[in-house]
């Protein structure tokens, strides 16, 4: 029986050097309608013919971010809808400076702080039971290839955080949707160039 | 005096599935932290900035 598979090599190209919040959204598409993308992939009995194609017509499941999401679609077939949650700061230093060492007069000055948010992927569909093997399709998805994901795109956290109780959704009272949450790290690093002038600055952004 | 329901009334609707809006579902805010570790995360931190230009040795180890 093969096996489920990743292929990273996409992943790096689209968040660059640089990973901003919009980006995770994108990579977590990538991620999941490559998944769905393959038979052989899938592992849950009940949603193994929800195929993913580049046709939104002929595909079997919608991978989207919740903001293209419409509602009326999802009467026809599943939808897999991802948002981004809140992204936070948090100080690691005093001033988040990078203190000690370096040169004593250097016009370079070294910052770094953390930066921590999750994503939740909502698994929605007409039936309460096949939320509930969208959910779990996502969940072994998403914590078998999270370490994998997080060495690719060199980050210091990719962690699965949980899955939701199954609920009635909202804003289309006639589906289920069952929240499967992801949360990242990591760390944004920047300096602070003096120019010739000492009221003039440069930033330099970096990330590890 | 005790009430007794008579047959055929309508009994109190019952809410076995709750119900959840995208817009407004955020995840926990523990379970989120609990996961990633944030001591841990400092420690790396801590490794990492050996690696910074004119911060530390050069033969440091990748962070992450």
């Amino acid at each position: 029986m093969p096996l489920p598979t990743l292929d990273g090599r996409s992943f790096k190209e689209l968040c660059g050097s640089t990973l901003r919040p919009r980006q995770f959204t994108g990579l977590l598409q990538l991620w999941l309608t490559q998944h769905f993308s393959d038979p052989n992939n899938i592992v849950e009995r009940g949603v193994k013919n929800r195929i993913w194609t580049e046709d939104p017509e002929t595909s079997r499941i919608q991978i989207l971010p919740v903001s293209d999401w419409k509602p009326n679609t999802t009467e026809q077939r599943p939808a897999l809808l991802l948002k981004r949650q809140e992204l936070k700061f948090v100080r690691y230093g005093i001033d988040n400076r990078l203190m000690g060492g370096g040169p004593q007069f250097s016009s370079r000055r070294y910052y770094a702080g953390g930066l921590q948010g999750s994503h939740t992927v909502f698994c929605v569909a007409g039936e309460g039971g096949e939320a509930e093997e969208l959910g779990a399709e996502v969940m072994h998805e998403l914590l078998k290839f999270a370490p994998v994901v997080r060495s690719w795109l060199n980050l210091q956290r990719v962690e699965f955080v949980g899955i939701g109780e199954l609920a009635k959704l909202e804003e289309a009272s006639e589906n289920f949707v069952v929240p499967v949450n992801i949360a990242y790290a990591f760390l944004q690093e920047w300096e602070l160039l003096s120019l010739d002038d000492p009221a003039l600055v440069k930033i330099v952004a970096m990330i590890n | 005096m005790d009430h007794k329901p008579s047959l055929g009334q309508s009994r109190p609707p019952y809410k076995l599935i709750p119900t959840l809006s995208m817009d407004k579902y955020t995840p926990n805010d523990d379970d989120v932290q609990r996961v990633l570790g944030t001591g841990e995360l400092i420690e790396q931190r801590d490794r990492s900035w050996l690696n910074v230009p004119g911060q530390g040795g050069s033969n440091a180890t990748p962070n992450a």
